[in-house]
């Protein structure tokens, strides 16, 4: 009876008969998908047009879908690696939650789903962002970077940056200098971000094969490399300031953020410790949201002043 | 004991128990599918107020 009954549930396992919610919900990468939420909201607002509330939050959805249906993708092709690296081996498919096959039908129709109702309430334009915002993160970044060179969270790095782009394509139905600049923001805080993580993880990430920057140029290259976006990226997150997107308020407070991004940077350039290397991880995660926060807090105080 | 129990409620004995998990699954389809048609319909009616 035993013997019967564990075959009955492996034979279930297989088919993704064991899956909760909770677990379709963390195929879709909930912390990864708050902060597209996050950066797309912003896109939304800083763009200053004028949408239906109800269409906008329906697009907000619909580009929320599109992030977790593009997480399910690359967690579905991924799962070889992730069942050998210690911060990804709890994910729901090497946990044997999930079929692979179920993991991969979810994210298809996830996607296709998100495209359709984005184009129904936003339009063409964002509904072609959103497309190839998931192309380029399934395709372009997991399948065809990720394993093969170490810039390939530089490059992969766009798919991360698009979301406010879409968000302000929904509501204006253009891409402008001013979403562009947004992109360019998250474009280059991601190569730091994802490094600084990868310097107190590189083990793990040595043990699964990915040729991540520690990996393969060692820590010291690395720790340069994360210094030199720092020095772009501070700059870079002023410049809505020159485009009269924000104030100088703003600016100065982007500045002063952007100084401590690049003091902790060089603080780690120069000990080289792991300790350093998680607290600007941690920054960096906390130096995004201030930028995104900080952008629509000036706009809506200019709004009122 | 309290792992346990959660890893107990994840991974269902009997082939019975594993039918209910598959019929929650099915009515949670379900409401994915209403959900959507409602979506398509507050849409609709949202642009043609709007044009």
């Amino acid at each position: 009876m035993a013997i019967r009954a564990r075959s009955t549930q492996t034979h279930f396992a297989e088919a993704g008969q064991l899956a909760s919610a909770g677990d379709y919900l963390a195929l879709m990468k909930p912390r990864v998908m708050s902060l597209v939420i996050f950066t797309c909201l912003a896109g939304m607002y800083l763009s200053g047009g004028e949408a239906h509330p109800v269409l906008a939050i329906i697009s907000l959805l619909a580009i929320s879908v599109g992030a977790g249906a593009s997480g399910a993708i690359n967690q579905w092709y991924d799962r070889d690696m992730d069942s050998v690296m210690a911060r990804t081996r709890s994910r729901p498919l090497p946990a044997g939650k999930i079929a692979p096959s179920e993991a991969l039908a979810f994210g298809l129709v996830a996607a296709a789903l998100s495209v359709l109702v984005l184009a129904l309430s936003a339009g063409y334009l964002a509904a072609g962002l959103l497309a190839f915002t998931i192309f380029f993160y399934a395709v372009i970044y997991t399948v065809w970077l990720k394993r093969r060179t170490a810039q390939n969270i530089v490059i992969g790095g766009a798919a991360g940056a698009l979301p406010p782009l879409v968000g302000w394509a929904a509501i204006t139905g253009e891409v402008t200098l001013d979403s562009l600049l947004l992109f360019a923001i998250i474009f280059f805080w991601t190569p730091p971000h994802f490094w600084a993580l990868a310097l107190f993880r590189h083990e793990d990430y040595k043990k699964a094969g990915v040729p991540m920057l520690p990996v393969v140029a060692g820590a010291r290259e690395t720790r340069k490399q994360i210094l030199i976006y720092a020095l772009i990226l501070a700059p870079l997150a002023v410049l809505p300031v020159a485009t009269g997107l924000a104030s100088v308020w703003y600016g100065l407070a982007a500045g002063g953020l952007g100084l401590v991004f690049v003091w902790q940077a060089a603080m780690l350039l120069r000990f080289g410790d792991e300790k350093r290397a998680l607290n600007l991880f941690k920054f960096s995660i906390f130096y995004l949201f201030l930028i995104f926060a900080g952008l629509m807090a000036d706009q809506a105080m200019r709004g009122w002043l | 004991m309290a792992v346990s129990a959660s890893k107990d409620k994840q991974e269902p004995k009997t082939a019975a128990e594993m039918l209910q998990m598959r019929r929650k699954r099915n009515f949670a389809l379900l409401g994915v599918i209403a959900a959507l048609a409602v979506l398509f319909y507050v849409i609709t009616i949202v642009r043609m107020g709007a044009d």
